[in-house]
């Protein structure tokens, strides 16, 4: 299938929106410029065979010489225009690749029609002249890329802004209908909540923090992660155990989101392929290297996909995902369960009560996570209260769990003090 | 048999997000028993061998250090004939904040940077300082001949 024809069955079957598609990148216009500046380099006789054997002769020279034929863009991002650049013997009229026989400067002006090409010609060197080229077709097609690259990269900037909105207004929302001091039913929403947003760090759709595969994830990946997430999120029926309704409303909110940020990806991504396909394009009929030219003048680096996801994965787990406390921020790293009765060491690391009762007993004066010896020193003040009363008030069932468990542990050990852990026996 | 939460966590993790070129495998009837592979790192003598492990995790554990030994042989000064490791976060530097990966980590370090004025294995340290080339191509043939 042609590009340009996949590119509009790809917007369809992915379901971009209207007002997203307005600004794609025009392939088939682009394409017919390219057509024209192929015409119009076969016009002055600089056709693709004819630059290939330039620039391939250009290689051979000696470093030090300025290359045969040259392709590079002048000016700034406003007025830019790109030139060829040819080097021609002054006693003969021809390119320096002598080899050329059919080409000569004054045949330029002769065998231009219509729009005529600007040229300049200067001197270079005793022997040399410099004829610089610049065709009106080839400037029109890099003005229109680079303004139709431009206006993607405002249309993202709008999509970001966009994305940013909806996730502080769902982070509102939301702390309204879990706030813990507003009764049983939005604690118990709060606890569903922190499964989901578990869950959906677990699938991280955007971003993976695994190692195997740390980094951004393509839209295909994105997707997959994606569908995993909604469908874990069925099989547990969470949205059936929200107290409130609100709280239903905000993670159907939610998942909209999500399915508009990975369109916007399918949507960046096929405007990258297409600016790929069109220089590639561009390349493969001039023989000139277009390509690495107009990465470098306008510092386009398709890298939006990653940037997107960065940004975005971030806002989600900085101010969304933040306003419900997860488990993990509030771990002992000795027990890895909540680090409840929190002690914090005078290095400020915290652990749980038992734990640092045990590392005491095996006389360990080292803070596991710093080596400072301030185990020892910790009493009764090192218990932060505040952070007590926290953790039971935003995690009460972990807190529950923990403090039966260790009660268990204390029963246990006395019980092995005094020798009665053993099976009875009869006398 | 019921596990303390630690050492569910961290073997659901080893196996959900292994580290790479580490393989730990947590039996299936005893959670405090590991089968390990380390690839041998690019560019040490190592490289290319696949080097088996056993790693247990004692009663104390975290308080104590996991026990951790080759059973594929290696020729090593930090590490003996019967596969036993001289590493300090084993031994004296060991913290409960430490973990499974954090010990395979060290440990594939260990292949990457042997030092020989810290033996375990006296013989292979004195060929190691008297002549380094000679114990590499040594490590080597035995990585070729034992762990592939």
């Amino acid at each position: 299938m042609k590009f340009a024809k996949l590119l509009q069955s790809s917007f369809q079957e992915q379901q971009i929106p209207e007002e997203w598609a307005e600004h794609a990148i025009q392939y088939k216009a682009l394409k017919k410029c390219l057509s024209q500046v192929v015409d119009e380099l076969k016009l002055i006789g600089l056709e693709k065979e004819t630059l290939g054997i330039l620039l391939k002769w250009q290689d051979q020279i000696n470093k030090n010489q300025s290359p045969a034929v040259s392709y590079t863009f002048e000016g700034d991002l406003q007025g830019f225009a790109p030139k060829i650049i040819l080097k021609v013997d002054k006693a003969s009229g021809l390119p320096v690749s002598a080899i050329l026989n059919n080409y000569k400067i004054e045949e330029l002006d002769e065998k231009t029609v219509g729009e005529p090409p600007e040229v300049i010609v200067s001197t270079d060197g005793p022997e040399y002249q410099r004829i610089e080229i610049k065709l009106k077709s080839d400037t029109r097609f890099f003005h229109m890329l680079r303004s139709e690259v431009a206006d993607l990269q405002r249309l993202q900037k709008t999509q970001v802004e966009h994305f940013h909105g909806s996730i502080s207004i769902l982070a509102q929302e939301l702390a309204s209908t879990t706030n813990p001091y507003d009764g049983r039913k939005s604690k118990l929403d709060m606890t569903v909540w922190r499964s989901v947003f578990e869950l959906y760090l677990e699938a991280s759709i955007f971003f993976s923090t695994h190692e195997r595969d740390l980094g951004t994830r393509t839209a295909e990946q994105a997707d997959a992660q994606l569908t995993w997430f909604k469908n874990k999120l069925n099989e547990q029926k969470y949205s059936d155990q929200f107290k409130r309704k609100k709280n239903l409303l905000i993670l159907k909110s939610f998942l909209d989101m999500n399915d508009q940020i990975l369109k916007c990806l399918y949507f960046q991504k096929l405007n990258e392929t297409a600016v790929r396909k069109i220089l590639k394009k561009f390349d493969k009929r001039t023989a000139l290297s277009s390509k690495d030219q107009f990465d470098d003048f306008f510092e386009y680096n398709g890298k939006y996909v990653e940037s997107v996801s960065r940004t975005i994965c971030f806002e989600i787990s900085n101010e969304l995902i933040r306003t419900i406390p997860q488990i993990d921020d509030y771990i002992c790293m000795i027990c890895s369960s909540i680090a409840y009765k929190p002690i914090k060491l005078a290095c400020q690391h915290l652990f749980c009560l038992r734990c640092l009762v045990k590392l005491r007993r095996m006389n360990e004066d080292k803070c596991p996570l710093c080596r400072q010896s301030v185990v020892k020193a910790a009493d009764a003040r090192n218990l932060d209260t505040d952070l007590m009363k926290y953790m039971k008030l935003y995690f009460p069932r972990e807190t529950k769990i923990k403090q039966r468990e260790n009660d268990d542990e204390i029963m246990k050990e006395k019980f092995q003090q005094n020798g009665l852990d053993k099976p009875c026996c009869i006398m | 048999m019921s596990f303390p939460k630690r050492i569910i966590k961290e073997a659901e993790r080893i196996v959900s997000d292994p580290v790479p070129g580490i393989i730990a495998k947590p039996h299936e009837d005893n959670l405090r028993f590991f089968d390990v592979i380390i690839d041998g790192p690019e560019g040490s003598p190592f490289e290319g061998g696949h080097f088996k492990l056993e790693l247990f995790l004692p009663e104390e554990y975290p308080m104590m250090a996991p026990k951790v030994r080759f059973l594929t042989k290696v020729y090593h000064p930090n590490i003996d004939k019967v596969g036993r490791i001289c590493l300090d976060v084993l031994k004296n530097n060991w913290s409960p904040a430490l973990q499974i990966r954090t010990v395979l980590l060290s440990i594939q370090s260990l292949l990457e940077s042997p030092n020989p004025d810290d033996p375990l294995a006296n013989d292979v340290a004195e060929a190691w300082k008297e002549d380094s080339s000679k114990a590499i191509a040594t490590a080597k043939e035995w990585t070729n001949k034992y762990a592939k």
